[in-house]
């Protein structure tokens, strides 16, 4: 497991996140409050579905064909990166705005400066104690899908994380082993 | 805006696996190299795709169906081959797509990572997840 654990708040703002995950090549990490107590997860998939969803919505409503008014009609106060990305594509079909005209709006959004952690994590988390068993993990994340643990103590602060990365270290390690190749 | 051949892992540097190679080579190549994905070449030509939750998902099936001890387990189901576990169903694009292309791609089709080919179906490249998001801030900035 890894003790070094990068965590956000609830108030830690959707674009700090994001830099911190790329910048660390993690795709998610466990949000604690002021004491270090886990209250959540927040992962790229949480920032990633949110935009992809609206923008669905608006397409339906047929709202997308005409001038985009705000950009807080689009994102509702979300943000999602990855979905942002993606609109450049979804609106020059529709002969829409450019994409250097849609970066400036979302670098002047209001809704993009407010937009926390909070908004798009999840609380329901699944944790484990430093005492169970490695291969307890791969359960876990078999069980749920999910491709991280945070490790907690007694009170729920975390200790540590486990990676799906992790464990097919431990696999290769248990298998490097066994028969040469 | 960025495209795809800008985007990618070229061919020289993307870990690939053959339909053959039994799972532990496959975790050897995953796990010395720290990618999470890798696609599965027949000659130049994309086959499918593995991903470590493939492989972690697959050790632990076969874990809960042989009841035996982990270590038994594990060694023979590392002995199965790459073609048994593989997506067949490789999302791709061309190196000319546009970033936005990508993005959409990968959130549509809940996938983390999309091959980049030519015309015929040859390996040029591999763009992961991070890729995109990593090349979306750097034309923000």
């Amino acid at each position: 497991m890894t003790k070094d654990v990068v965590t956000f708040t609830e108030k830690t703002s959707i674009i700090d996140a994001i830099k911190t995950l790329t910048r660390r090549g993690i795709s998610g990490a466990p949000v604690v409050d002021d004491d270090g107590r886990i209250v959540g997860v927040v992962t790229d998939y949480d920032i990633t579905n949110l935009l992809k969803t609206e923008t669905d919505e608006l397409k339906k409503e047929d709202r997308l064909g005409g001038r985009l008014r705000t950009w807080d009609e689009v994102t509702r106060g979300g943000l999602d990166f990855l979905g942002f990305l993606s609109l450049d594509y979804l609106w020059q079909r529709r002969e829409m705005r450019s994409m250097d005209e849609i970066f400036k709006l979302f670098k002047e959004s209001e809704a993009l400066k407010k937009a926390t952690v909070k908004q798009v994590m999840t609380s329901k988390v699944v944790t484990m104690h430093p005492d169970e068993p490695f291969r307890k993990a791969l359960e876990l994340m078999s069980r749920h899908d999910i491709n991280r643990i945070p490790i907690v103590d007694d009170e729920n602060h975390v200790v540590g994380i486990v990676a799906r990365s992790d464990m097919l270290k431990a696999i290769a390690t248990q298998l490097g082993g066994g028969k040469a190749k | 805006m960025k495209k795809a051949s800008e985007m990618m892992v070229p061919r020289e540097k993307v870990v690939t696996l053959k339909p053959d190679d039994d799972i532990r080579e496959a975790v050897r190549r995953l796990a010395s190299n720290g990618v999470s994905g890798a696609p599965v070449l027949q000659g130049d030509r994309v086959v499918g795709i593995v991903s470590e939750s493939d492989v972690t998902g697959f050790f632990e099936a076969a874990r809960k169906k042989t009841k035996g001890t982990a270590t038994t387990s594990i060694e023979k189901a590392a002995e199965s081959k790459v073609s048994s576990i593989m997506t067949k169903q490789v999302v791709s694009v061309g190196p000319d797509a546009t970033l936005g292309r990508v993005a959409h791609l990968m959130t549509d089709r809940k996938v983390n990572r999309i091959v980049v080919t030519d015309s015929h179906n040859s390996l040029l490249g591999i763009i992961a997840r991070a890729d995109v998001i990593k090349a979306g801030l750097e034309e923000l900035q």
